[in-house]
């Protein structure tokens, strides 16, 4: 990879394919399917006329027919080497896609290749509606969907220290102090940000729901709106969810039905800043509740401050944080106490 | 994995089969994602609005004012132990669809970038700008358009015109026919919406990767077929070979002086040559190649029927065949110098 290190320093500062120097990642095998989705029938639209090409003719459209849609894709890596005792799906959080567990904005490895080179079998997937899952177009979803501004997860995922830190002269930004967060590839990261509709939750679920059906007694490791997804998808699969490790999510399931996972062994991560954010510690108080209602009910629900361990500095994007491996160690020896890892 | 399949089979005969490999590991040194180029551009003059982003959850303030990151595109490398390609193999999916073209295939066999890192070539899967985990933005001209269901059946020669039937049971193939008929369904979930406005971003992209990891290899298939070949207009230097899988258009005849030192090949499948559609890309697609060989150049035209592969459609690399074809391509590029 020398080579293609040197030309990237040269050509753009901050995307650097980095040199692994962890083991290999032998694999007895890794593919990807669509799961899940529905076939959509429109009708009574009228044809309207669309312009191909800028400057081309104007040409007819009919929207009218079937259309595949509310898929989702999962991307699987089944190591050689196999020591997870069930398969580990990943899920992202809202506006994003698998690529939060790929590799890290500032070129290191992802918790993807971590849990892989741990022996897990890893299931990473789109969520309906983001990224290779593809969307349905206007004609089946009438809202449209929404986009973040370049700035808004500087200060919304604790990267800047609160209203008025991001500035649009990166020398400028004030970062939280001990921020672990890569600042220099907040560029990076944000070109991993995707479009996300307000209006497709159960479509979402649906989606997860069949993943689970197909693949599933397994372990997740959900963040931020996929822990959401998670507890909901968990609650009404609670024999197939054999540990869940939610990482900040936004929020956790319905409290009433927390007892049904009893026999799920739940580990919740929380990173640094959080008691100072007005929104995270709102979402804290309401996934410690959660918790508390596992445990209250006979299960097994564990919680981890990050700075309470001594790991600071944590964003809401701890798997992209310098200390991602640290924090995916902290995970590993969770799963394989709870038994689930050899 | 048997125990998925079978569990599978049960659930809903449109889900998908993961196949059970009875390959060889692949050994990677290193795997991993990045999304290269776009720009940033500011949108003025739109209200804040107060978003509630999970039903119950604590609302924020949107403020669609500011700066966007836009145009960037997502590209997944896998680099093989045990490398034998000289340069990197770069995959670019076609129209309507994402580098997911190239992964398991919608019968849930290897597709073909396993078998290309399997056979030691670095390989680069992307997704174009816009498509796919690139992500979008609403700054594009025109609307986002999806295929209805049966689109690509006839289109992509999986039938021949007017073969298509909503009732599974009353579609006609090809006699022969190579596409797993019955994972036509799970083919079309990989579908993904597409603009028709933004070639000229697309390229841009394009080029912004050709130039941080090539020198390389470049396989191209339908829509990418204009945008490989432009690129090659581009950037001569860099791109060392080009495999041109059914492109649905050529390269520009005035620019062959610059660009004839790369060798091209160009693959077609079966039921092309007669198809009304087909036969006038393919012919242009002949046409260029035979001023790229009058300018000197090397330019292989297989059309897969000619040499006994009998029955391929549009998405020759889901095809059941689809080994036997990336077989050919593999000689192809070891022919030219390009792997051991």
């Amino acid at each position: 990879m020398n080579r293609i290190v040197v030309g990237a320093a040269v050509a753009i500062a901050a995307l650097s394919v980095a040199p692994a120097f962890a083991e290999d990642i032998v694999l007895r095998g890794m593919g990807s399917f669509h799961v899940g989705g529905r076939i959509a029938e429109v009708s009574g639209k009228e044809v309207r006329m669309i312009q191909r090409q800028p400057g081309g003719p104007m040409t007819k459209l009919d929207p009218n027919g079937q259309y595949m849609v509310e898929q989702m894709y999962v991307q699987f890596f089944l190591p050689k080497n196999k020591k997870g005792k069930y398969p580990l799906l990943m899920w992202h959080g809202g506006g994003l896609t698998g690529v939060t567990y790929e590799s890290t904005p500032d070129g290191r490895d992802g918790w993807l290749n971590f849990f892989v080179r741990k022996g897990w079998d890893v299931y990473n997937s789109d969520a309906v509606e983001r990224g290779r899952a593809g969307f349905a177009g206007s004609d089946v979803w009438s809202d449209a969907p929404i986009f973040l501004t370049y700035q808004d997860p500087y200060e919304r995922f604790r990267i800047g220290d609160g209203e008025g830190s991001w500035n649009t002269d990166p020398s400028k930004r004030k970062p939280l102090s001990g921020s672990a967060f890569p600042a220099e590839a907040y560029e990076n990261y944000m070109k991993q940000l995707v479009p996300r509709w307000l209006s497709t939750d159960k479509a979402i679920v649906a989606g997860y729901l069949a993943l689970v059906d197909m693949i599933c007694p397994c372990v997740m490791l959900l963040h931020s709106q996929g822990g959401t997804f998670g507890f909901q998808v968990a609650e009404q699969r609670p024999d197939k969810i054999k540990g869940i490790v939610a990482v900040e999510a936004s929020t956790a399931g319905n409290i009433a039905n927390a007892g049904k996972l009893k026999d799920t062994p739940v580990l919740q991560i929380f990173g640094d800043y959080v008691d100072q954010h007005p929104r995270w510690s709102t979402f804290k108080k309401v996934d410690m509740a959660y918790g508390e209602a596992i445990k209250k009910a006979g299960g097994s629900a564990d919680w981890i401050n990050l700075p309470d361990i001594g790991i600071k500095g944590n964003s809401h994007m701890l798997m992209q944080d310098k200390n991602s491996d640290q924090i995916a160690e902290v995970i590993q020896k969770w799963l394989v106490g709870k038994g689930l890892s050899d | 994995m048997r125990r998925v399949v079978t569990g599978l089979l049960f659930a809903l005969a449109a889900t998908p089969t993961i196949a059970q490999s009875n390959k060889e590991p692949i050994a990677l040194r290193d795997m991993g994602s990045f999304h290269i180029g776009g720009r940033i551009i500011e949108i003025t003059g739109q209200p804040v609005k107060e978003v509630v982003f999970t039903p119950g959850g604590v609302p924020a303030k949107v403020d669609p004012n500011g700066k966007y990151q836009v145009e960037q595109m997502y590209v997944q490398y896998f680099l093989p132990q045990n490398k034998k390609g000289k340069l990197p193999l770069l995959l670019w999916h076609g129209g309507g669809l994402s580098g997911v073209t190239y992964e398991s295939k919608p019968d849930g066999g290897d597709g073909w970038m396993q078998y290309f890192i399997r056979k030691g070539w670095d390989t680069y899967v992307s997704d174009a700008m816009e498509r796919g985990r690139s992500g979008w933005t609403s700054t594009f001209k025109g609307e986002a358009m999806s295929l209805p269901f049966g689109d690509p059946w006839e289109r992509f020669r999986m039938g021949p015109p007017g073969s298509w039937n909503d009732d599974p049971s009353k579609r006609v193939s090809y006699p022969g026919m190579q596409f797993p008929a019955e994972a036509y369904g799970q083919f079309m979930k990989q579908g993904v919406p597409r603009w028709v406005t933004t070639d000229n971003e697309i390229i841009k992209a394009y080029i912004d990767l050709v130039d941080k990891i090539c020198p390389c290899a470049v396989l191209v298939h339908s829509q990418s077929g204009t945008f490989g070949y432009k690129v090659l207009e581009a950037r001569p230097d860099k791109v060392k070979a080009l495999v041109a899988v059914e492109p649905t258009l050529g390269g520009d005849l005035n620019k062959i002086a610059s660009v004839k030192g790369t060798p091209i090949v160009l693959i077609i499948g079966d039921n092309a040559k007669e198809h009304p559609r087909w036969k006038n890309i393919r012919q242009n697609s002949v046409k260029y190649g035979e001023a790229f060989k009058a300018a000197g150049g090397s330019f292989d035209l297989v059309d897969l029927p000619d040499v006994g592969i009998k029955g391929n459609s549009h998405m020759v690399m889901m095809d059941k065949n689809s080994d036997q074809v990336a077989e050919l391509i593999q000689k192809w590029l070891l022919s030219k110098g390009l792997g051991d």
